[in-house]
């Protein structure tokens, strides 16, 4: 891919992945908006061609760093988990995948995990990065990356099944 | 059961040898296969989550792409600029430091010394304040021109000097003070037989440049002693006052040891500065006194002899003699000794450090224009003869001397100027004793070293040079030398003889 080429493609392929990353730890969408346009400025003043291969793990490295910044600045309201009543005012795309309310019930229970396997499920399904790319982001070894998501997805597991709700699309 | 495996599987991260012990355990464990089944359905499920459908509005989108693209195109200009910029720079850089290497000019003052007595005219503050010297009028030419004026009122031999008579900067990295001058003259008083006009001059101009001229290829391509220089091909000259004092100790043993020296072991420079003479004392602030006398050569009537003689006081360093004949007067010169150094040009360049109140001689034989050609120069100056052809430039000086040297501790060089001129030569006997002296010695020399010049003095000549100019003699160093010359003489005498008997007068001395 050309230096020319490669931020048209990052702010293409990641723009609402690294939001919705980055709200996860800035906890408002305009602090995640500005995590990741600061996020988008950074890439623009690097050598692009070099950092092309790892793309994906500098966008979620840089953005984690910019929305932890956005979090210390801004007045939280509340760092509680999104409720059942939280809604999108846009149509969902992912009709087809997965139904709306089963979708809104899975997001809840990522967002009652701990922090930094929230992250790392944000990382793995939604940045599509492997353990090692993680470990780059979260600065954390590539076994305790497996180890926090194994943990993170055994919790998924167990919530979702107390509920006894299965996964419609299963 | 909460086996980690089951998610690395799950998300293909297990490989390898791990991946193929896991799959063996899993065949034989149904346990193993619902955990999996279940982390892979929740793998699947967290997989189809519909995309965050947050984003940024439009205009934030296209101003955020914009400013992207202009930061990279900024990054790339930077980029472009440290590739080449910095290798330019530094290219650059590193010109400007080897221009600056062949243009610098340390800070020059000329010292102003008065040939009888050795009295400065002007103190070296006068001459750094030229206001404040009554005798001073100086004339700055425009750039790249220096030119001297003499006062009229102060003196008759007033005349003005074009800078080819100056060298205003060498191109030799080894040349340590080179200069570019204003200069005013300040003043001219005469000896014996000829005259040292005593020059001062302005400190230099920082940064002015002149470009190289003549005169300045002169110096690079300064040779050293022994061999006869054309003058239109190359006037200046240069030497060390390094010279080695134990060469005279050295040639005496063996002469008194009845054993003539190898004609290539004699230095006739350390022979000349083995003895002391009177030269008169540095005065004021002068680092130097210069004494100067011309005279018939003995060997060769038609030839002067030009003694330069310096009394170095002060503590300088970097100290270098450079002398610059007048093509107009001098047709060609010689510096007597150095021949060995001829080709070890470093070892020759500057005195590294004068510690402690040194004396030094040189000797110069100049055949004077008009005189005959000496047919022995001829073949030394085709080799370079097509190289400079110097315009004489008749200001009756015989050669100009200058003496580059730093003040110990001092920061700046600085450089002292002598011009001797040419008087009308009188016989040898009119010369000063030290002058005749000196003369017996480097014919003393020339002898030992079987120059040819020395065919046309015979030793008894050279003795009675010699024994004619012992004058005070305080240590009896004089008369000393007149002695082993007389027994050089006897051994050059015997020379053929001894070697020619040498068998039989050994049997000789064995016969009981």
């Amino acid at each position: 891919m050309t230096a020319e080429k490669i931020i048209p493609f990052a702010i293409e392929r990641f723009e609402r992945v690294l939001i919705s990353y980055a709200k996860e730890i800035t906890g408002d969408i305009e602090s995640a908006r500005d995590a990741v346009q600061e996020t988008f400025l950074r890439l623009s003043r690097q050598d692009l061609v070099a950092i092309e291969p790892r793309l994906a793990p500098w966008l979620f490295c840089v953005c984690r760093n910019c929305a932890l910044d956005q979090r210390r600045k801004v007045v939280r309201f509340s760092l509680e988990p999104l409720d059942e009543n939280h809604e999108t005012t846009e149509d969902s795309p992912a009709k087809n995948l997965m139904a709306v309310e089963d979708a809104q019930r899975l997001r809840g229970l990522v967002s009652q995990l701990p922090e930094r396997q929230r992250e790392l499920v944000n990382l793995k399904f939604e940045g599509d990065l492997s353990y090692k790319e993680m470990s780059e982001v979260m600065k954390m070894s590539v076994s305790h990356v497996g180890v926090q998501l194994h943990e993170a997805l055994q919790t998924l597991r167990r919530l979702w099944n107390s509920e006894q709700k299965p996964v419609s699309t299963l | 059961m909460n086996d980690t495996r089951t998610t690395d599987y799950a998300l293909g991260e297990l490989t390898g040898g791990a991946r193929d012990d896991f799959e063996r355990e899993l065949a034989v464990s149904d346990a193993l296969q619902v955990e999996l089944t279940d982390t892979i359905k929740m793998v699947t499920t967290l997989d189809h989550l519909p995309p965050s459908t947050e984003c940024f509005d439009s205009k934030v989108r296209s101003d955020l792409l914009r400013a992207c693209e202009e930061n990279q195109a900024a990054f790339r200009r930077k980029k472009t600029l440290i590739r080449w910029g910095v290798p330019l720079g530094l290219a650059a850089a590193a010109s400007v430091a080897f221009l600056s290497t062949l243009v610098y000019r340390p800070s020059v003052a000329e010292l102003v010394i008065v040939q009888n007595g050795g009295a400065p005219i002007a103190s070296l503050e006068e001459i750094q304040n030229p206001d404040a010297s009554s005798a001073t009028n100086a004339i700055t030419g425009p750039a790249g021109e220096s030119k001297t004026h003499l006062d009229p009122s102060t003196d008759t031999l007033a005349k003005n000097t074009t800078p080819q008579d100056i060298p205003q900067r060498s191109k030799s990295k080894s040349v340590v003070c080179p200069i570019e001058h204003d200069l005013t003259e300040q003043g001219l008083l005469t000896d014996e037989i000829g005259s040292v006009s005593s020059l001062a001059s302005q400190l230099e101009k920082p940064g002015q440049t002149i470009p190289l001229k003549e005169n300045q290829k002169d110096i690079r391509n300064a040779t050293f002693g022994g061999r006869l220089v054309d003058t239109k091909v190359q006037r200046a000259s240069e030497y060390s006052l390094d010279v080695d004092p134990s060469g005279y100790a050295r040639i005496r043993a063996q002469i008194l040891a009845s054993e003539l020296p190898p004609p290539n072991s004699v230095h006739i420079e350390e022979l000349i500065n083995a003895f002391t003479y009177n030269y008169a004392e540095k005065a004021g602030n002068s680092a130097f006194s210069t004494n100067i006398e011309s005279g018939q050569a003995p060997w060769n009537e038609e030839h002067l002899l030009i003694r330069v003689g310096i009394r170095a006081q002060a503590l300088a360093e970097n100290v270098k003699v450079e002398v610059q004949f007048n093509p107009a007067q001098a047709a060609y010169f010689r510096l007597i000794g150095y021949e060995n150094q001829r080709d070890s040009e470093k070892s020759i360049r500057f005195t590294t450090k004068v510690a402690s109140p040194i004396e030094h001689t040189a000797l110069y034989e100049v055949i004077p224009v008009g005189k005959s050609q000496p047919k022995s120069a001829t073949k030394d100056f085709q080799r370079t003869q097509a190289v400079v052809e110097y315009q004489p430039v008749d200001t009756g000086d015989l050669l100009t001397m200058k003496i580059h040297h730093r003040p110990s501790g001092g920061n700046q060089c600085q450089l002292a100027v002598f011009r001797f001129e040419n008087g009308s030569a009188k016989s040898f006997d009119k010369n000063s004793v030290d002058f005749r002296f000196v003369a017996a010695v480097a014919a003393f020399g020339m002898k030992l070293r079987h120059s040819p010049d020395s065919a046309n003095i015979a030793w008894p000549k050279i003795e009675q040079i010699a024994l004619g100019s012992l004058g005070t003699d305080p240590d009896g160093q004089r008369a000393d030398f007149a002695k082993l010359m007389a027994k050089a003489s006897s051994l050059e005498g015997r020379g053929i003889s001894k070697n020619l008997f040498k068998a039989p007068f050994l049997a000789i001395q064995l016969i009981p």
